[in-house]
C-alpha cells in the first residue's frame, strides 16, 4: 500500500472510478474470463451501456478480448490484461488509503 | 470522498465474491458420474473376484482397466459437454471451476489408487465408503465456491460414508449404499440443489431418505432374490454315500462338529514346503449352502438371518507378537479375530 502523505493528493485512475468499470474488472480478476452474457447478467445493466464501458476498458489495453472459433458458433471472452490488473492493484491501494485517512 | 471510497470497496468485494463464487456444477456433470459410480457399484464386485482373477495383480490391472477406464471416459464426456452447453448458453468457465475439476479428477484417481491398494494391503471392507467419501469431499469443496448449497450434499454424502462403517453394516449393503447414492443420489442432487436455495435444511434431508429408501429396498429385494431356500439336511445325511450330492443342498453342521482350517503360508524366510492344519470346534450350529458339492459362499448361524460370507464373516489378524522362551527358543504368536454373526 502506499505510504500517505498528509495532503498529499492521491491520484484514482479515472478509467477505474467509475461505479460500473470498477464492478466489470473486479468481476474479471476474480473469475478469470466472462463473456459479454455474463457480464451484462452479472451487473444488471443494459446491452449498449456495457458495450460502451468495454469499448473504453479495451481501448485502454485494460482488457483483452479472445474470439474462440471451433465446435459451435463462435464465442468473444474478456480478460483482464497484465495492464489492467496492475493498474486495478494501484487503484485499489489508492482508494484504501483514502478509505483509511479520510480528508 | 470516504463515502464514495467506502462505496467503491464495497461494491468491490461483492463483484471479487460474486467472480469467486461462480462455480456451477450443471445437472449433466452429476448424471454422467453418478450413473458411472452406480454402474461400477453394481458391476465391480461380480467382475473383479477371485472367482474369475484369482491372482492380486490381475485384479489390480482389472480395476486400473475397468473402474479407471469408466472413470476416464466419464470425465472426458463431462468436460467436452460442459464446455459445449456454456459455449451455446454464450458462457464461460470459470478459473476456479477449471481449478476444482482437476481436484475432482485427482480425487477420482486417489480413489482407483487406494481400491488398487486394498487389493494387496486389505481394508477392502472401506472400499465403497472410501469413494463415498472422496466424492463427498469433492461436493463440499465445488460448494465453497458456488452460489449452489452443494455443501450441505458433500456433507451427507460423507456421512453416508461413515455412518455405517460406524455400525457395522454388511459390506454388501455398503454396496448397495453407495450404488443408490451414486446412481440416483448424484442423478437427482441437481433437482434438490435448486430447491435448495428456498428451504436449505428440508430438501437435503429428503434427498438423503430417498437414497436410504433406495438403498434398504434394493438391498431387501437383492439379498432375497438370492437367499437360498429349501429344506436343510443334516451333516451326517449329507455324507452318506448314498445320499446324491447335487443340485442345491443346504446343510446343518452343529455345534461342537470339529472343522479342519488348513493355512498355506508363503514366505522368503520360513521353510513352506508343508500345509499346516488347524483343528478348530464350532461353538454355533451353522446351515451353509452347497451347490453340485461345493459352498456358493452363503451361510447362517442357528436359524439366524442367511448372508453371504462377503458380507457375514469377517477375519482379522489383532496382534502378531514374538517372545524368546527359556526352554523352547523362539514363539511367534498370532491373535486371529473370526466374526461370523452379524
Amino acid at each position: 500500500m502506499q505510504k500517505y502523505e498528509p495532503g498529499a493528493n492521491l491520484e484514482l485512475d479515472s478509467l477505474l472510478h467509475q461505479p460500473v468499470r470498477t464492478k466489470i474488472v473486479a468481476f474479471l480478476i476474480a473469475r478469470g474470463e466472462a463473456t459479454f452474457r455474463e457480464l451484462k447478467n452479472t451487473l444488471h445493466i443494459t446491452d449498449g451501456n456495457l458495450d460502451a464501458h468495454m469499448r473504453k476498458l479495451v481501448a485502454a489495453e485494460y482488457i483483452t478480448t479472445h474470439k474462440q472459433s471451433g465446435q459451435g458458433r463462435p464465442q468473444t471472452t474478456y480478460i483482464l490484461s497484465a495492464k489492467g490488473e496492475s493498474a486495478f492493484r494501484v487503484y485499489l491501494d489508492n482508494l484504501q488509503t483514502l478509505f483509511n485517512h479520510p480528508r | 470522498m470516504t463515502e464514495t471510497a467506502t462505496d467503491q470497496l464495497a461494491s468491490i468485494r461483492a463483484m471479487l465474491d460474486t467472480g469467486l463464487h461462480s462455480v456451477r456444477l450443471d445437472s449433466h456433470s452429476l448424471i454422467i458420474w453418478g450413473l458411472a459410480g452406480g454402474l461400477l457399484c453394481v458391476i465391480a464386485d461380480i467382475v473383479i473376484s477371485p472367482e474369475y482373477l484369482p491372482v492380486h495383480w490381475q485384479r489390480a490391472l482389472a480395476i486400473l482397466a475397468l473402474v479407471g477406464g469408466l472413470l476416464t471416459i466419464a470425465g472426458i464426456l463431462d468436460y467436452r459437454i460442459t464446455h459445449r452447453r456454456r459455449r451455446e448458453n454464450d458462457e464461460t468457465v470459470s478459473f476456479v471451476q477449471h481449478q476444482l475439476t482437476k481436484v475432482w479428477w485427482l480425487l477420482m484417481s486417489l480413489g482407483v489408487l487406494l481400491t488398487i491398494g486394498m487389493e494387496f494391503f486389505g481394508g477392502g471392507y472401506m472400499s465403497y465408503s472410501m469413494w463415498m467419501f472422496l466424492v463427498g469431499l469433492a461436493l463440499t469443496i465445488h460448494g465453497l465456491f458456488s452460489q449452489q448449497p452443494l455443501k450441505w450434499y458433500g456433507g451427507l454424502f460423507i456421512a453416508l460414508a461413515i455412518g455405517p462403517l460406524l455400525v457395522q453394516v454388511p459390506y454388501e449393503a455398503l454396496r448397495w449404499i453407495a450404488a443408490a447414492a451414486f446412481g440416483i443420489g448424484l442423478p437427482t442432487a441437481g433437482l434438490f440443489v435448486q430447491r435448495s436455495r428456498a428451504s436449505p435444511l428440508i430438501w437435503p434431508l429428503a434427498w438423503c431418505a430417498l437414497v436410504i429408501a433406495a438403498a434398504v429396498g434394493i438391498y431387501t429385494v437383492v439379498n432375497g432374490l438370492h437367499e437360498p431356500k429349501g429344506e436343510v439336511i443334516s451333516l451326517s445325511h449329507y455324507l452318506d454315500s448314498s445320499f446324491r450330492k447335487t443340485g442345491t443342498q443346504l446343510v446343518n453342521i452343529p455345534s461342537g462338529t470339529r472343522i479342519p482350517v488348513n493355512i498355506n503360508i508363503s514366505s522368503d524366510t520360513l521353510d513352506t514346503n508343508s500345509v499346516i492344519e488347524i483343528p478348530i470346534t464350532l461353538s454355533r450350529s451353522l446351515d451353509i449352502a452347497l451347490r453340485e458339492g461345493n459352498p456358493i459362499g452363503w451361510y447362517r448361524l442357528e436359524n439366524g438371518q442367511w448372508q453371504t460370507v462377503k458380507s457375514g464373516l469377517r477375519i482379522r489378524v489383532r496382534d502378531l507378537d514374538s517372545s524368546m522362551d527359556s526352554h523352547k527358543g523362539p514363539v511367534i504368536s498370532l491373535k486371529v479375530d473370526i466374526s461370523a454373526a452379524r
